[in-house]
């Protein structure tokens, strides 16, 4: 039977039920721009974190291992210590001269262990009497 | 990071309006993956932004924002709209595909501009000034298309014996 009357076939009408959508991507809700600039961010701050990290753990090259002072036979300055202001206040307050402060800071007298049994030339040298 | 609330509100939006704006989309593109990027496209707007409150009518800005969504695709496209017959558009009552087929053909025979208020008005249940608004168009000229449109639907479905179920 035809439908004549506008509101009977609104109602007619209103009677299909429109199709849902598919739900929105979950990918692509990971991936919108604000959670790819976090993303961004906390990526730039870790590879930040490891460059002051291994700038501020690098290792002293002054110091040597003892087998390799050793082998090479040779003096090697010890520089365990970076100078500082007290550092010299210290050794000009402590020092006999000016002149010998100065000595010092630049060549610092460090002992430098010997293994047991070796000594010094320069130790034994300077025991020696020499009559002039 | 998005507040976890504008998520829920988008999700809670979606299930509300998504069936709807789906239809309309429909009706607009013709074309089903076409409809559902563009509804989907602008549900991932809503999740990027913070705060929808600033938002005074949610219902007419999605279908407003769905509607621009297709315009801007359609530009970018240049192509003229293709209605696709072999997607179903809605959920029939009892069942009734052949009655389901009828109605799409006949908002398919439809033109554009009539077959959008008629599903903003009977399935949106949108009211014509807010038809307007959404279309920007004037009421009045909302409420003559959505008359002429029902009249040619009615025409075109019932122009067969029993093509029209008997409302229940």
């Amino acid at each position: 039977m035809p439908i004549h009357d506008d509101e009977q076939f609104e109602r007619y009408l209103k009677e299909f039920h429109p199709l849902a959508p598919a739900a929105v991507p979950a990918e692509k809700r990971r991936h919108s721009p604000l959670l790819r600039m976090i993303a961004l961010a906390a990526a730039a701050a870790v590879v930040l974190g490891v460059v002051v990290l291994s700038i501020s753990y690098r290792p002293d090259r002054t110091h040597l291992p003892h087998d390799a002072a050793h082998e090479s036979g040779s003096e090697q300055l010890v520089n365990t210590q970076p100078l500082t202001i007290r550092a010299a206040n210290a050794l000009l307050a402590t020092a006999p001269s000016f002149e010998a402060a100065v000595e010092e800071i630049a060549f610092p007298a460090k002992a430098i262990p010997l293994p047991k049994g070796e000594h010094s030339a320069i130790a034994e040298l300077g025991k020696e009497k020499t009559k002039l | 990071m998005q507040p976890r609330s504008n998520s829920a509100e988008v999700d809670l939006l979606y299930r509300r309006h998504g069936r709807v704006l789906l239809l309309f989309a429909l009706a607009i593109t013709g074309d089903r993956s076409r409809a559902q990027d563009a509804v989907h496209q602008v549900f991932l707007r809503l999740l990027e932004r913070g705060n929808l409150s600033q938002v005074a009518d949610m219902k007419a800005y999605l279908f407003a924002s769905v509607r621009n969504a297709i315009l801007n695709d359609t530009k970018v496209q240049q192509r003229n709209v293709v209605l696709d017959e072999e997607s179903a558009w809605f959920d029939p009552p009892h069942r009734d595909y052949a009655a389901e087929l009828n109605l799409r053909r006949a908002l398919r025979g439809l033109p554009e501009d009539q077959r959008e208020v008629i599903v903003l008005h009977l399935w949106g249940e949108f009211t014509f000034l807010q038809i307007a608004e959404i279309l920007e168009i004037s009421s009045n000229t909302a409420a003559s298309r959505y008359r002429y449109g029902l009249a040619r639907l009615r025409e075109a479905m019932c122009v067969k014996e029993n093509s029209c179920a008997n409302p229940r």
